[in-house]
């Protein structure tokens, strides 16, 4: 009786080649919004530490383009002011129409404004501690802290998720049993982490927008609002968010393939 | 009365014959460093379908390596497992996932239930993953929570259930996309005497009008009550193989009525 021995030929295994198993991303995601969740604390903990890195490359973008403008707007008023007083010694000498004094004096005003928001700028960044000159020539100390932060919090968000995949080793296990193939495992975790990436991200721009915002009008007066940097906010807001959610998948990958290699038997150990 | 292992031994008549599991001298060897452990040597079982198998044993039998083996859920050294004609053990991790997804069910002692998902959802989850359309999952998995006695409560967690209750809900979700094995691993070792009782009924009811195999390690009485026949695994080999009638089990404790056939 031991010697009919089917091999594998079966149904089974012609059903197992005309299936494409697979969760759908929809079902992953709303599997991963539900185990945050139930973990509420603990994922507002790590969206904590991506709002304050973000927060931070915020701050610093701004901050640092609202002083680079301030001190490219001195450059630019000393060199009208410049060409202005030129300028007047020309129009002195050939005219002496009404239209042409009247010119002169509205000139004379603006150049008079022009010099006091120049001297003022300048004084403003003297009093943070920089020039025009620093301040244009951008500091590569900035990158290295914007650097070392977003390589902190990668790390606060791999000891995050690698603790939270040890928690779950029966969850996983019994998702296991239950059929679940390693990518979906990878998935879930990748999405879970990207999600709160994406969140902490979002959270940390308003943030950092608020804080240079506040700091700006309080070094630069009302330069600070005069001279926000428009055109770049589109440019550092993608940024941040790109990055917020890239650090939380990178900080994800490596628990993702600790949980998906996780063996389906460890569901059977009883021990909480 | 030892008996040599793979003797034919004669189902109940109310069962077909034909083998759902068959084991060909499987052996699992563990290597701790540079040690050896064999947790299994050479074992060779069949089981029918639509039986009621109780795996028994000390702890270090090598019980739950069968039990895990048998399950999809290790792989032997050596050896063939057989589940519905498909070797297991020559199976990749990927068909091994859509084995465990569609031919067995699984019940544990601690109910595992998703602790995110409600009673619905858990038992959805299975058939989700075996790409059922989802409203039929969802209509499914709701007649099944109504015939595991507890369709009222389908909306909940299973934080806030009792332990009997949660059990129902994984008896639902194991037999979600109608497996031919369940796989029941002391399945009212956490549950007090009477709701264990309903558990094991409903078990047997539910698998039985499915024609279901039922595989369990237990040490429950009630349990090894239904069960068609019972393994008993010593050193890693099957010790012998009886049949209830051979039985004599009594509240409490398990004796051997007669050992000789």
């Amino acid at each position: 009786m031991n010697e009919p021995v089917p091999l594998n030929s079966g149904p089974l295994l012609q059903q197992l080649q005309d299936d494409t198993s697979g969760l759908s991303n929809r079902m992953l995601l709303s599997l991963a919004m539900a185990g945050l969740r139930v973990r509420l604390l603990r994922s507002a903990v790590t969206i904590l530490s991506v709002v304050l890195a973000i927060a931070f490359l915020t701050y610093m973008g701004i901050a640092g383009s609202i002083e680079r403008n301030v001190a490219s707007s001195v450059v630019e008023l000393e060199r009208t002011f410049a060409s202005n007083s030129d300028g007047d010694r020309n129009t002195s000498g050939t005219s002496s129409v009404t239209g042409a004094l009247n010119d002169a004096r509205v000139k004379h005003l603006n150049h008079e404004q022009a010099q006091d928001d120049a001297n003022r700028m300048r004084f403003l960044l003297r009093r943070n501690g920089t020039s025009v000159e620093t301040a244009l020539s951008g500091s590569s100390t900035n990158t290295w802290l914007i650097t070392m932060a977003l390589l902190t919090c990668t790390v606060g968000v791999w000891n995050a998720m690698l603790m939270s995949v040890t928690e779950r080793f029966r969850e996983i296990g019994t998702m296991k049993c239950l059929g679940a193939v390693d990518s979906m495992v990878i998935k879930l975790f990748l999405f879970e982490s990207a999600f709160q990436g994406l969140v902490g991200a979002i959270a940390g721009v308003i943030l950092g927008l608020v804080v240079a915002l506040t700091a700006a009008v309080l070094q630069f007066e009302r330069f600070g609002w005069t001279r926000f940097p428009v055109d770049q906010l589109g440019k550092v807001v993608c940024m941040a968010l790109i990055v917020g959610a890239l650090l939380a998948v990178i900080g994800a990958a490596y628990p993702a393939f600790i949980a998906a290699r996780m063996k389906p038997v460890d569901a059977l150990r009883t021990e909480e | 009365m030892e008996q040599s292992t793979s003797l034919p031994m004669n189902p109940s008549p109310t069962i077909q014959r034909d083998y759902v599991v068959r084991t060909l001298g499987i052996t699992r060897i563990y290597h701790m460093g540079s040690e050896k452990t064999h947790a299994l040597r050479g074992v060779d079982l069949d089981i029918f379908r639509g039986e009621y198998m109780a795996i028994m044993g000390p702890s270090g039998s090598g019980k739950s390596t069968l039990f895990n083996i048998v399950g999809g859920l290790d792989k032997p050294t050596e050896g063939m497992v057989f589940v519905d004609e498909v070797d297991i053990a020559a199976l990749d991790s990927y068909e091994l996932a859509w084995l465990r997804c569609r031919k067995i069910g699984y019940i544990f002692q601690a109910y595992n239930l998703l602790p995110m998902l409600t009673a619905i959802e858990n038992v959805t989850m299975p058939m989700t993953f075996a790409n059922v359309d989802a409203d039929d999952a969802r209509d499914r998995a709701y007649d099944l929570l109504q015939k595991v006695g507890i369709g009222h409560r389908w909306s909940h967690r299973p934080g806030r259930m009792s332990g009997g209750q949660q059990q129902r809900v994984a008896i639902a979700r194991a037999l979600a996309n109608n497996p031919a094995i369940v796989l029941a691993d002391e399945p009212t070792a956490n549950l007090d005497l009477h709701t264990g009782a309903d558990i094991i009924a409903m078990l047997k009811e539910l698998t039985q009008a499915a024609g279901v195999t039922v595989i369990s390690a237990t040490h429950d009485h009630k349990m090894l009550d239904i069960c068609d026949r019972v393994v008993w695994i010593r050193d890693g080999q099957i010790d012998r193989v009886q049949r209830r009638e051979d039985l004599d089990i009594h509240v409490g404790q398990i004796e051997e009525a007669e050992t000789s056939h």
